[in-house]
């Protein structure tokens, strides 16, 4: 089977289906990418803005990565941010709390604890290079090394944002609380 | 195991997925963008990435969405036929079918016989209902309303524009208006002076790619740039007999453009076939028109001698841009 990268060099040579396949192989992933963000009306309005948006800077791939799927979250991750800008003054933040709102997680922990809010807000609270690069990693199964790819930074740079981010989220005592308590339900089974 | 803070930020990964249709929209709006820029495909002058072009294939693809029921708001004006049309893209120039004829009697025939014996329609928008097939992939078709102040709204369906209107969602952004009014121009009006204008429409009647000496030494480029602009204010204003008029004026004064009767769907059409020089190499491009209205029902694009890699139907309808916005269909 034919790389991303080869696919989208023969893109260039003048072969257009060979872009839909690219796109075929990561339209699940980068829709949820964009559900997780802005929620899933949003995120079928700027599919497409994403494809035509990767096809347009297509010629700018580096082909020295064989997998496009961090390149195509970071058109994203651009069409995301040119989306928020460009909402109603009214309307302004992208917010965070909301992150994957309207699903449940949490359907077995103890009802008193409001879980997903509690990470939420965490997540609201890191920096937004920190945030990226952890929900990258967490959510969409990418590797530190992707998620630079995606951001555009370099992987060290990323390493040191996962690693300020997790300690943020491990110093925050909502977060600390529930980590332990979840830890201890665990052992105690 | 202990769960860690990853983990617990992981557990909120899991969302609603998109529905398939979502996937199916985004890629068919992708594979209409990748038509409009034809990146390696045999190539038009015309610039790669022409704005008006692009936006145009960006906005005006996608969905299912024909079943038009031509209430008493929409008059139809023509109905395509569903199967696949009567052209026949890349004509050489140098061995023109018998029945051919070079652009000028023809399509100033048919300009005048419009001109004399049609009005002006009710309504003040064109709605079109477009289906595109290409060489590879599956039809798609939209829906295009173009007010006749300029304004342009797409939905994949006829249902969905309510809503882009509701929203002012206008993405012409100006585009087709030059356009439009450099073919009514064209009506009565010095076609010297119109080409020019047509020619260069995309920027405006100053600075484009046409100077006052271009009429004196037709090149390629020029060629190309009233045929696409002009095809362009067609579609537009396809429901107003006097945007026809003009661009068959227009049409008329490029001379490598040949004109053959056809039947389309067995209807009278004429077919307009455009190759060198407005386009390099084997490229060509056909418009098929209806014969008595000059209203598009066709078009195809593609190398000579080969299936088109895009052919396009055209469903014409005369409407109010209230009884659209009101989901009068």
């Amino acid at each position: 089977m034919d790389s991303d990268a080869e696919l989208i060099g023969r893109s260039l040579a003048g072969d257009g289906e060979a872009f839909v396949e690219v796109i075929c192989r990561h339209e699940a992933a980068v829709g949820a990418y964009l559900v997780r963000r802005a929620g899933r009306e949003m995120a079928e309005d700027l599919l497409a803005e994403v494809w035509v948006a990767a096809f347009e800077s297509r010629g700018t791939y580096d082909r020295s990565f064989p997998d496009a799927r961090p390149w195509l979250f970071g058109v994203a991750m651009n069409r995301l941010r040119r989306h928020w800008r460009s909402r109603p003054a009214e309307d302004p933040v992208p917010d965070v709390t909301s992150l994957a709102a309207g699903w449940d997680p949490w359907p077995g922990v103890d009802g008193r604890v409001d879980t997903a809010t509690v990470l939420r807000t965490a997540l609201a609270g890191l920096r937004p290079h920190e945030r990226e690069v952890l929900t990258l990693v967490a959510w969409e199964d990418l590797t530190v090394a992707d998620a630079a790819r995606t951001l555009g930074i370099p992987a060290g740079t990323a390493r040191r944002y996962l690693h300020q981010a997790r300690r943020a989220l491990r110093n925050a005592p909502e977060v600390a609380a529930l980590l332990t308590d979840l830890n201890t339900v665990k052992e105690t089974r | 195991m202990t769960v860690g803070e990853l983990e617990l930020v992981g557990r909120l990964r899991d969302v609603e997925p998109l529905r398939p249709e979502a996937f199916e929209q985004a890629r068919t709006v992708l594979r209409a963008a990748m038509a409009s820029d034809r990146p390696d495909e045999p190539t038009p002058a015309r610039p790669r990435h022409h704005p008006r072009r692009r936006a145009l294939a960006i906005c005006g693809i996608v969905g299912l969405g024909i079943g038009i029921a031509a209430a008493a708001v929409a008059v139809a004006l023509i109905a395509t036929p569903a199967s696949q049309p009567a052209i026949t893209p890349g004509r050489p120039a140098a061995r023109p079918p018998a029945a051919a004829h070079r652009t000028s009697t023809p399509l100033m025939r048919l300009a005048g016989y419009i001109k004399a014996h049609t009005g002006q329609p009710a309504g003040n928008a064109t709605l079109i209902i477009r289906t595109q097939t290409y060489a590879k992939g599956q039809p798609a078709t939209g829906a295009d309303l173009y007010t006749d102040s300029g304004a342009y709204y797409w939905a994949p369906t006829e249902s969905g524009l309510p809503a882009q209107i509701a929203a002012h969602h206008d993405i012409g952004n100006g585009m087709f208006r030059r356009e439009v009014a450099a073919a009514l121009y064209a009506v009565n009006g010095n076609l010297a002076i119109a080409r020019q204008r047509m020619i260069n429409a995309p920027s405006g009647h100053t600075g484009g790619v046409c100077s006052a000496q271009c009429d004196a030494s037709a090149t390629g480029i020029t060629d190309n740039y009233l045929w696409e602009n002009s095809l362009d204010a067609l579609t537009a204003g396809a429901g107003n007999p006097r945007v026809r008029v003009g661009v068959l004026r227009l049409l008329s004064t490029l001379p490598d453009v040949t004109v053959t009767n056809t039947a389309t769907g067995g209807q009278p059409t004429l077919t307009l076939a455009a190759g060198s020089p407005a386009f390099p190499g084997n490229y060509h491009e056909a418009l098929t028109i209806n014969a008595s209205t000059g209203i598009p029902v066709a078009f195809a694009g593609g190398t000579l001698g080969q299936k088109p890699d895009v052919m396009i139907t055209y469903q014409v309808f005369r409407v109010t841009l209230a009884a659209i916005a009101a989901g009068k269909f």
